[in-house]
């Protein structure tokens, strides 16, 4: 075979198993509990749709929606914008412990979440901070944080100097230099840490699950663990269920993958 | 507007290097004073010491009446051009200009009409809603102008701000920010390291050597007074001839021949005897007519310009090679140091002239110079100094 | 720089300070300092090493400790397949931005969800076993979550399957940024493929080599408590627990937060460990390029 050819179905076949299980999630979705159990593979017709109406009645889909977007849109605020005054003081100021400071920011990006839970949980149950959107909205920004100082401080120190020393001449203050010329130029950046922490934080499974127990409170993910367990055996509706959950990220990536894989790569490629 | 006044500032960077020295200069209000030397002699420092961008680490600057140490850049109200012109890439040419006003609280009327006044001076009228990189060099560092212009500061500071245009352009710009300058009138302080851009521009020029201030003057001043063998052989294009030769009598001798010293300082005579380095420059060179004094060589090439040619000859006499003649050397082309160097050894100095009209000799032939006696300089060999 | 006063850098950095204790310091100096104690609430007596001693003498601990090393065994994996397929989209397969959309697209789909919807598919009488089934390769429809041997074998697989999408991507990445004229001169001294690959491409990759490897083990070894919460919750018995489940276990299910935090620290160790190797790695790799 040639070698062109060979190439093509090795990435076929990675392309198959790639899209299998949204291929899954989508039929099986459509399909009657009877039909799955008959073939869970097989293509679903006739089509039905009683189990999204199933899956909406039981499950609080736009609740959890709204909670996971609070979370996440809050997080990124806080998280961006104390990354940002950090990085632009570490970048272009000269202070004592602004290179420990950098140095312990970056090596926080490997400590896993699990290693504060317990301590966190018991602060914040002191502080009543638990089943509150603050309280996890900084614990998400925290754990993101090191990431984003990271990110924006080497972003900040590859913008040329004579433009900060310009707005300097020209008038501007010290934050007005960051607001009006620093961040505007670092657009690249900025978008990377949304997507990279957004994802992150929507996705997240852990935290959510023990700092907001409450069931007004619950996030996406926490949201469609406890649906599965609830439809456990009926298949159908659970997967009618997933889908639901994962529309939003679906068209996120859909109209903004380019954002999505620069995104991703762009801190890493360089280093 | 306001005169600039350093006194005895210096600069030590955090890293120990040294880059000014006991610098001592009054800027006049309204003058356009330049600063030229070679590269790394500190003239980037001085002014941005002026800027605030960089921290004074001894003596004082004043602008106007105030001491401008521990004044933030904001507060300094001086407007600077940098080299690269430093436009904000993410405003249109309009903010670009509008920024500084912005910054200091100018309402939106009255900084839209400044806008559109500089736009109409500067020629950018229709440029004003582009984006900095839809312009070509020429018109950036029009807009960089403008933006240092329309907050009517009291000090300009500019950075090599034509280094980056091509040859004609830069030729265009240097008569049009002088024109600005004196439309304007603010006081300007203009780095380069071009002399010819010094001479034609400047009010006065600061010659700068390792940090030091060697010589602030006029540029005729400059040229006819050089204080010492350095900014004699800094400025002037093409530059001076730099020749060893032994004071006698009335004269000095200069390999095998003998110039008659007629308007020579009288300190001259304190060097009888004695060797000292003689400059001569080109624009005092001439075929020689009669039995006018005269330097006999060697044509190496002549080069038609015209009205008149550039001789390259070489004379059979010791060149001066002081370190401030082979840091000016180096600075121009590092090759002509090693070039300068051997010539020394075979004590033979390549030697500069304009001859009226076209030569008609071959390379290698005789040739014989004619020097105006009375336009001679003499500097000390080991301080450098200009006797006189 | 900017010139400042020098109280002002303290200020722009405060928030973030202020955060990074919240989150991580005053949390990481408490789990060490719980793991000393005999917990009940949140204090107790002091009790050395007592906590460390039960741990280890809990075998769902070392149940947790091998399987978290075992799932290391996935980095090899990621590694390999995702320079594979980068180098594949390289190339410029015919398509190759497509599947390149393809490829990312697990890693776009949460977590828990991916979790969920795999164990429908890999159930004992889900999706993959009929599919197998009907092919008559009925020796491979095996009990892949119910079974203690291939229960972590099939988390393994599903993290694979997720994580290979940004492993692609990141590698074709660096490989567009690079020059071509380096391939096409291997390429007219002859080279082939397995040798441009070798020669060319796998050098100019191993910054970012080092840089996944040490990422991915630490998603190995400390990001993965979703996956397994929603596939298998460590099931059946212990065969799948990892030391992220197993500190959540002893810590909020158990009560056990001395123990929890013991492990916690043990864990905190461990990536500790592994950021230091990054760490020396390019330190000396940068040195090697100076020299
Ligand atoms: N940030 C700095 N830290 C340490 N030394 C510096 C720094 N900036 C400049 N210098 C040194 O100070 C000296 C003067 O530099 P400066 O930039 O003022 O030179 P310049 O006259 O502007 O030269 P050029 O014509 O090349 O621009 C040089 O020796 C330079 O190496
Ligand atoms: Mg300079």
């Amino acid at each position: 075979m040639k070698a062109s050819t060979l190439r093509q179905v090795a990435l076929f076949a990675a392309a198959i198993v790639a899209l299998y299980p949204v291929w899954f999630m989508l039929s099986t979705a459509f399909k009657t509990q009877h039909q799955y159990l008959q073939n869970p593979y097989a293509f679903p017709w006739p089509l039905s749709l009683g189990n999204f109406s199933d899956a909406v009645h039981g499950g609080s889909f736009l609740r959890w929606f709204k909670n996971s977007a609070i979370l996440t849109i809050g997080a990124v605020i806080v998280s961006t914008a104390a990354a940002a005054l950090a990085a632009y003081a570490i970048a272009r100021m000269r202070f004592l412990g602004r290179n420990v400071l950098f140095a312990l920011s970056t090596a926080l990006m490997v400590v896993p979440p699990v290693v504060m839970l317990l301590p966190l949980f018991i602060l914040f149950t002191n502080l009543n901070l638990v089943s509150t959107y603050q309280g996890v909205v900084l614990i998400y920004a925290g754990l993101t944080l090191p990431f984003s100082i990271y990110m924006l401080t080497n972003f900040f120190r590859s913008i040329p100097h004579e433009l900060i020393e310009s707005a300097l001449t020209d008038g501007a203050r010290n934050f007005s230099v960051l607001w009006r010329i620093v961040l505007p130029l670092s657009a690249p950046a900025l978008v990377t840490l949304v997507v990279v922490n957004g994802l992150w934080v929507w996705n997240e499974l852990l935290i959510a699950l023990v700092f907001l127990p409450s069931d007004n409170l619950k996030t996406l993910m926490v949201g469609v663990t406890v649906f599965q367990s609830r439809y456990n055996l009926n298949v159908p509706v659970t997967m009618a269920g997933m889908l639901l959950a994962s529309v939003p990220m679906l068209l996120v990536y859909l109209f903004g993958q380019r954002f999505f894989i620069r995104g991703l790569t762009a801190g890493a490629v360089k280093g | 507007m306001a005169a600039v006044r350093f006194t005895g500032a210096g600069k030590v960077y955090p890293d120990g290097t040294r880059a000014l020295e006991r610098f001592e200069l009054e800027v006049a209000d309204g003058e356009f004073m330049v600063f030229v030397g070679p590269s790394g002699c500190g003239k980037t420092t001085a002014l941005r010491m002026v800027a605030g961008l960089e921290e004074i680490s001894e003596g004082e600057i004043r602008i106007g009446e105030r001491v401008v140490n521990d004044l933030e850049p904001q507060e300094r109200d001086v407007a600077m051009v940098f080299q690269n012109y430093a436009l904000y890439p993410h405003m249109s040419v309009r903010d670009n200009i509008a920024f500084g006003l912005k910054m200091r609280k100018v309402p939106r009327g009255e900084r839209d009409r400044a806008v559109d006044e500089i736009g109409r001076v500067l020629g950018l009228g229709e440029l004003l809603d582009r984006k900095p990189r839809q312009l070509s060099g020429g018109q950036r560092q029009r807009v960089a102008m403008g933006r240092a212009i329309v907050r009517n500061p009291a000090v300009f500071l500019m950075d090599e701000p034509l280094s980056n245009l091509d040859a004609r352009l830069r030729v265009q710009m240097r008569a049009e920010i002088s024109r600005i300058q004196h439309e304007v009138g603010a006081t300007t302080i203009y780095v380069t390291h071009d002399q010819v851009e010094a001479m034609t521009m400047g009010d006065r020029v600061a010659v700068l050597r390792k940090g030091r201030l060697q010589q602030v003057d006029d540029p005729q001043r400059l040229f006819d007074e050089p204080v010492n063998l350095f900014v004699a052989s800094f400025i002037g294009s093409p530059e001076m001839n730099l020749l060893e030769g032994t004071v006698e009598d009335g004269a000095v001798r200069l390999g095998g021949d003998v110039l008659p010293t007629p308007g020579a300082p009288a300190r001259l005579a304190e060097y009888a005897g004695r060797r000292v380095a003689v400059g001569i420059r080109p624009e005092y060179a001439h075929a020689a007519d009669g039995d006018a004094p005269r330097l006999r060589g060697r044509l190496l090439v002549a080069e038609p310009l015209g009205a008149e040619s550039l001789v390259h000859a070489e004379l059979d006499v010791p060149p001066v090679l002081s370190e401030e003649v082979l840091e000016v050397a180096r600075d121009a082309d590092a090759a002509a140091v090693t070039e300068l160097r051997s010539a020394a050894e075979e004590r033979r100095t390549p030697f500069l002239a304009r001859f009226a009209g076209t030569v008609r000799r071959g390379s290698g032939e005789p040739i014989e110079i004619g020097v105006d006696v009375s336009r001679l300089y003499f500097f000390d060999l080991e301080s450098g100094s200009a006797i006189r | 720089m900017l010139r400042t006063r020098v109280w002002v850098p303290y200020l722009y950095v405060a928030p973030a300070v202020a955060l990074l204790c919240l989150v991580f310091a005053y949390p990481v100096v408490r789990v060490v300092d719980f793991s000393t104690r005999l917990i009940r609430g949140a204090n107790g007596p002091y009790v050395g090493s007592l906590n460390y001693q039960l741990v280890w003498e809990d075998s769902t601990f070392h149940d947790a400790l091998k399987h978290s090393a075992l799932l290391l065994l996935a980095v090899p994996v990621l590694l390999v397949l995702s320079i594979f397929f980068a180098v594949l989209l390289y190339e410029r397969a015919r398509g190759w931005r497509i599947y390149r959309s393809v490829l990312f697209l697990p890693y776009i789909l949460a977590v828990p969800i991916v979790g969920i919807v795999a164990s429908y598919i890999f159930e004992l009488n889900g999706a993959l076993n009929s599919i197998l089934r009907a092919v008559h390769l009925n020796g491979l429809a095996l009990d892949w979550l119910g079974s203690e041997k291939l229960s972590l074998l099939t988390v393994g697989i599903v993290i694979v399957w997720r994580e290979l999408g940004f492993g692609i991507v990141l590698f074709l990445a660096r490989l567009l940024s690079m020059s071509e004229d380096q391939l096409e001169a291997a390429r007219i001294d002859g080279a082939n493929w397995w040798a441009r690959l070798r020669y060319v491409i796998l050098p100019e990759l191993r910054g970012t080599i080092e840089f996944y490897v040490v990422v991915a083990s630490i998603t190995m070894i400390a990001w993965v408590f979703a996956y397994v919460y929603t596939l298998t919750s460590g099931g059946p018995g212990t065969s799948s627990t990892v030391l992220e489940l197993y500190i959540y276990n002893q810590g909020l299910r158990n009560s056990l937060p001395g123990m929890a935090s013991a492990v916690a620290v043990v864990l905190l160790a461990v990536s500790i460990v592994s950021i230091s190797l990054l760490l020396v790695v390019r330190a000396r790799a940068r040195a090697e390029e100076l020299a």
